[in-house]
């Protein structure tokens, strides 16, 4: 069974048509790039399928829970007052899992990003390439099932870009996680074993 | 896009700030102007009655062969003259009066001549107890001491002549009335005559036969074209009857009792100035600091288009202006809102006869205005100097992590010792912050006294600042099981890490919950010491009383202590007794258990407490307990044996010694200046007569008892309750209630406001700030309840702090308030009153009020919203 399918998806932002007609379907463990010129329509159909925002019209159908599917937006999202291992944290302790639990997987998924000499800075004394990859670890510490990424690499240098793209493939690999990723950078979209891409609101390849 | 467009569009898109900023500009200009305007009317009230309680405004005494005609021509032409009367005095050997107990004959008396319708120039002087309202008429205590009333014969000794009574009368203003014209101050008689017979002038000189005559006239002016400050309306009858006697000089001197009524109003016109400084300034103060945090809301939002208009290449001048266009149309807005305030204000803080002073009220337009042109241009000046705005600047928020500079450098505790040492310099003496020597016609205000609670102010809010900081900063432990993902720990961290911004949020809570506290100490203290000043005026709940000296008649305690609803009854003789020449009242009581009914306080009784001066008194068969002045001019002490003139059950006056056991300074029913308590017991075992004249009446409906004492007692008994009393008794100093009862419900209902605004604005900013942290809670898959918890947290740190920190600043800030304004209560208090259903009130309604600010708050910001993810 596919992770989520939408039908004639339509979403008008300010009376103005930011998606139209969207039929798409994620299948369980694929790695798909999602491309197109900015205001294209990428960040508002991540979204949707985030489950953070409502379709105008159409039919949007998710076969996994809330709790499996994760959105990492394109600027650094951390809570500025936490360290990067406490940002990392709070994902799987607001699921319930035991402080020390949390701790301990939040390390290594730090350290897994190239952060390990950096868990107890806060947001504010990381770059913000750093800030990003402490974003994509407290993405992927809770294993989801289906992992939404709006421009991961956008605010990384070319080395390091490639570095958190790879560890992202291979623990999606790891874990059977699907990656929809949006970018703009051509690189990262044939890293990506499929490619959709968007014009204007719609689904073109 | 023009700027007016701008602006408009700007006030129209950022509904929220507009609103906000209008409101609170709105809220500081109403708060300004309605004090404002209460100063300058209060002024004007007192200036007002001072005025009114004068009977009489000149009393003019013609020298020794005068000319009498050129003294009135030049009064006529004095400015605001409404009308004169000549009043003939003359002193005559004594009166005679012969009755069924025998001839009874006065000390030296006065002989006075009126014009037949003087009752109606001047209503204050003459009260007709009984008889006629003209003719020839006795005074109430020369009429006692003569057993004469209306159709008795008296006879003037010296000429030999006999009148007729016609009628009794009470002299209310005896004391002006009999003044020595022209006398230095403290140099006249220290009492009025006690036996004063007023007569038509037709039958004076028949009366007075070869006494000396001293001529005067009366005069009331216009008192509506007096200047409606006190000081200046003193100084104007001053120059005035300065004018007079220049014109008039050697033939008449001038009695102003208008200039010293004034003079004197000018210490209860430096009290309301007090009060409005030490109760009302805070809270401007606050309303200023609340508004511009109010309206530096916008100023983020400002950096940003700011930055937008330089980089669309809008000159900083134009900028400038369109920036400047947005803040004067907030302050305008709030001009608006804030003069609706002020006319609400004044209608429901001091009645419908209150309105707007136009000075004070265009101060506050101007200064509203002002701030908002100050806080909303501040910033963007220091960026345009700065250089060339970026939009980065605009996002970044600007938040230190340091601590103030003041609480780095103590400031809250040196702040605090100083207030400490001059409130123990203040508290520790018999101390007056307002003096008004006699004949000095400037006031002395000892403003250092004021010091302690201007300097307690902002030491308080530091230390609240300091404490919620320093209990902030203690790390949470993180449980060893979450299972429902409440993440305490976390969340503490994250409050902690905010201690700072939740700190300085609590601190002007505080300040903001203290105005109200220590306005509502001090109004409470006010309004006990005032009901304790009319339950001493009326006696105690109810009282009974028959005129002193009754033998006739007495009152029977056992027949009132049957009725229903009261509590105890205690039984007070009162009798007219003589201490050398001075006639003083004297109440015999049951010291063991006066207490039972009588209003006692140790304030009462200088150097003891109340209860071992009673004790004393009751273990002294022949003790009594006399005056302040009777004790200084008599030189006496305790145990000094003191000889007392009194009636025995005849009438006839003989000599009682007393041995003094200590001093009081009020007591139930008794006047203000001289009195003497005494056993009831001694009294009647020494005069052969017990009557009783007064019962004190405890109980807790006061109304209803005193309505069926009536039939128990005899007919000529008066029955009088502190409820009925209350609105007719002038209490405490010439500073009236309601004036202060004004003030305190203008700065009881802004410092509410305030506070609820206070704790609103720390609440809502403070989550606001939280935003984007709460969008990514949201977006990790937080729960509404989860996402609320970091509201809650921060909410709950900021409004224990501020309310706690605000009861305690408003207590002590309460407490220093009594003490430096002592002057203004009378009797003096023992202790603060603390308002407690107030307490309750407000401090639950602000905690209701937080707490649905923060849920609304917290559910309105955590919503995940696709704007708020792209802003992100």
């Amino acid at each position: 069974m596919s992770l989520l399918e939408t039908h004639d998806l339509t979403v008008d932002y300010d009376a103005r048509r930011v998606l139209d007609h969207v039929n798409l379907t994620l299948e369980p463990a694929t790695r798909t790039a999602l491309t197109g010129r900015s205001g294209s329509g990428k960040t508002s159909l991540l979204l949707v399928l985030a489950g953070l925002l409502d379709p105008t019209s159409g039919r949007f159908v998710r076969h996994v829970a809330d709790a499996d599917v994760v959105y990492v937006p394109q600027a650094p999202s951390l809570i500025p007052e936490l360290t990067a291992l406490e940002n990392t944290a709070l994902a799987l302790r607001l699921r319930g899992v035991t402080p020390a639990q949390a701790i301990e997987q939040a390390r290594h998924e730090l350290i897994l990003f190239g952060l390990g000499d950096s868990v107890d800075a806060l947001p504010a004394e990381l770059s913000g390439g750093m800030q990003q990859r402490v974003a994509l670890a407290r993405a992927t510490v809770v294993q989801p099932r289906l992992l939404l990424a709006d421009e991961p690499t956008g605010a990384l240098d070319r080395a390091t870009g490639t570095h958190v793209l790879t560890v992202l493939m291979e623990q999606a690999a790891l874990r059977d996680s699907a990656l929809l990723i949006a970018t703009h950078d051509l690189e990262v979209a044939a890293a990506l074993p499929l490619r959709l891409s968007v014009r204007e609101g719609s689904i073109v390849a | 896009m023009t700027a007016l467009h701008y602006i408009w569009s700007g006030l129209r898109r950022r509904r929220g700030e507009t609103v906000s900023a209008v409101l609170a500009i709105g809220l500081t200009i109403a708060f300004l102007a309605s004090l404002g305007s209460f100063v300058s009317q209060s002024r004007a009230d007192l200036t007002v009655r001072a005025a009114a309680r004068v009977p009489v405004d000149w009393q003019v005494q013609l020298t020794p062969g005068a000319d009498a005609a050129a003294v009135t021509a030049s009064l006529q032409s004095v400015p605001g003259l409404l009308a004169q009367r000549p009043v003939d005095y003359a002193t005559v050997d004594g009166l005679q009066a012969t009755g069924p107990s025998g001839v009874r004959t006065t000390g030296r008396a006065i002989i006075v001549s009126l014009p037949a319708d003087y009752a109606q120039f001047a209503p204050a002087e003459l009260r007709t107890l009984v008889g006629a309202d003209t003719g020839v008429r006795l005074q109430q205590q020369t009429a006692s001491n003569l057993a004469a009333g209306p159709g008795s014969s008296v006879t003037v000794l010296g000429s030999g002549a006999t009148v007729t009574v016609d009628g009794v009368v009470e002299l209310p203003a005896a004391d002006s009335f009999f003044q020595v014209v022209g006398a230095p101050a403290g140099a006249g008689a220290s009492a009025p005559p006690d036996n004063v017979l007023i007569v038509p002038p037709d039958q004076f000189s028949r009366l007075v036969g070869s006494a000396t005559i001293v001529h005067q006239l009366h005069a009331r002016f216009d008192h509506s074209t007096l200047p409606t400050d006190p000081s200046a309306a003193s100084d104007l009858s001053t120059l005035r009857a300065n004018s007079f006697a220049a014109n008039v000089a050697g033939t008449a001197l001038v009695g102003n009792g208008l200039g010293a009524a004034l003079l004197a109003a000018r210490q209860d016109a430096i009290y309301a100035q007090l009060l409005v400084l030490l109760l009302g300034v805070p809270g401007v103060v606050l309303g200023g600091a609340v508004t511009a945090a109010v309206v530096a809301l916008r100023n983020d939002r400002q950096r940003r288009d700011l930055a937008l208009l330089r980089l669309r290449g809008v000159s900083p001048r134009r900028a400038l202006t369109i920036m400047g266009g947005t803040a004067l149309a907030d302050g305008l807005l709030g001009a608006v809102v804030g003069l609706v305030g002020a006319v609400l204000a004044q209608r429901l803080a001091l009645g419908g006869g209150a309105h707007l002073d136009p000075v004070w009220t265009t101060v506050a337009v101007v200064g509203g205005i002002a701030l908002a042109l100050a806080v909303e241009l501040a910033p963007v000046l220091r960026l345009l100097r700065a250089g060339a705005p970026t939009v980065q600047i605009g996002v970044t928020g600007s938040t230190t992590s340091r601590a103030p500079l003041p609480l780095r450098l103590y400031l809250d505790a040196l702040l605090l010792a100083g207030s400490g040492v001059v409130f123990w310099l203040t508290a520790r003496g018999g101390y007056s912050v307002v003096v008004v020597p006699e004949g000095v016609p400037v006031a002395s205000v000892n403003y250092a006294a004021l010091l302690a609670p201007a300097l307690a102010w902002p030491g308080l809010a530091l230390l609240v600042w300091r404490i919620t900081a320093l209990v902030l900063s203690r790390r949470a432990q993180a449980p060893a099981q979450d299972p429902h993902g409440r993440v305490r720990d976390l969340r503490s961290t994250v409050v902690r890490s905010r201690r700072r911004v939740v700190a300085r949020g609590a601190a002007g809570l505080a300040v903001a919950v203290a105005v109200s506290i220590s306005t509502a100490v001090f109004t409470t203290t006010y309004d006990q010491q005032a009901r304790v000043d009319v339950a001493l005026t009326v006696g105690s709940d109810v009282a009974v009383t028959l005129p002193p000296d009754t033998h006739g008649a007495t009152l029977d305690a056992a027949a009132v202590a049957g009725l229903p609803g009261v509590k105890a009854v205690e039984s007070v003789q009162h009798r007219l007794v003589y201490v050398g020449p001075d006639l003083q009242d004297l109440y015999g009581i049951d010291a063991s258990t006066i207490g039972r009914a009588a209003p006692l306080q140790d304030t009462f009784t200088p150097g003891s407490s109340i209860s071992t001066s009673m004790a004393t008194l009751a273990r002294t068969t022949d003790g009594a307990l006399v005056s302040q002045e009777t004790l200084h001019d008599y030189q006496l002490h305790p145990g000094d044996l003191i000889r007392i003139r009194l009636q025995n059950v005849t009438g006839t006056y003989i000599t009682v010694p007393f041995h003094v056991t200590g001093v009081i300074t009020e007591f139930a029913t008794a006047p203000r200046d001289s009195f003497i308590l005494a056993n009831s017991d001694y009294i009647a075992q020494a005069t052969g007569a017990a009557q009783v004249q007064t019962l004190l009446v405890r109980t807790d409906d006061p109304t209803q008892v005193a309505a069926q004492i009536p039939p128990l007692v005899p007919a000529a008994a008066t029955t009088s309750d502190i409820n009925s009393s209350r609105s007719s008794v002038t209490t405490a100093t010439g500073l009236a209630a309601s004036n202060l009862s004004g003030l305190a419900r203008l700065t009881l209902g802004f410092g509410v406001l305030l506070a609820a605004a206070s704790s609103l604005l720390a609440l809502v900013v403070g989550a606001a700030q939280r935003r984007r942290s709460l969008v990514v809670l949201g977006m990790l898959g937080a729960t509404a309840r989860q996402r609320a918890g970091f509201v809650w947290s921060e909410a709950t740190a900021l409004v224990v702090a501020g309310v706690t920190g605000g009861l305690v600043a408003g207590a002590v800030i309460g407490l220093e308030l009594v003490k430096v304004l002592t002057g203004i209560f009378d009797p003096p208090p023992e202790n603060p009153a603390i308002p407690v259903l107030f307490l309750a009130l407000f401090i639950g309604l602000l905690l209701a009020g937080s707490a649905a600010a923060t849920a609304v708050a917290g559910r309105r910001l955590g919503r995940i919203e696709a704007s708020r993810l792209r802003e992100l």
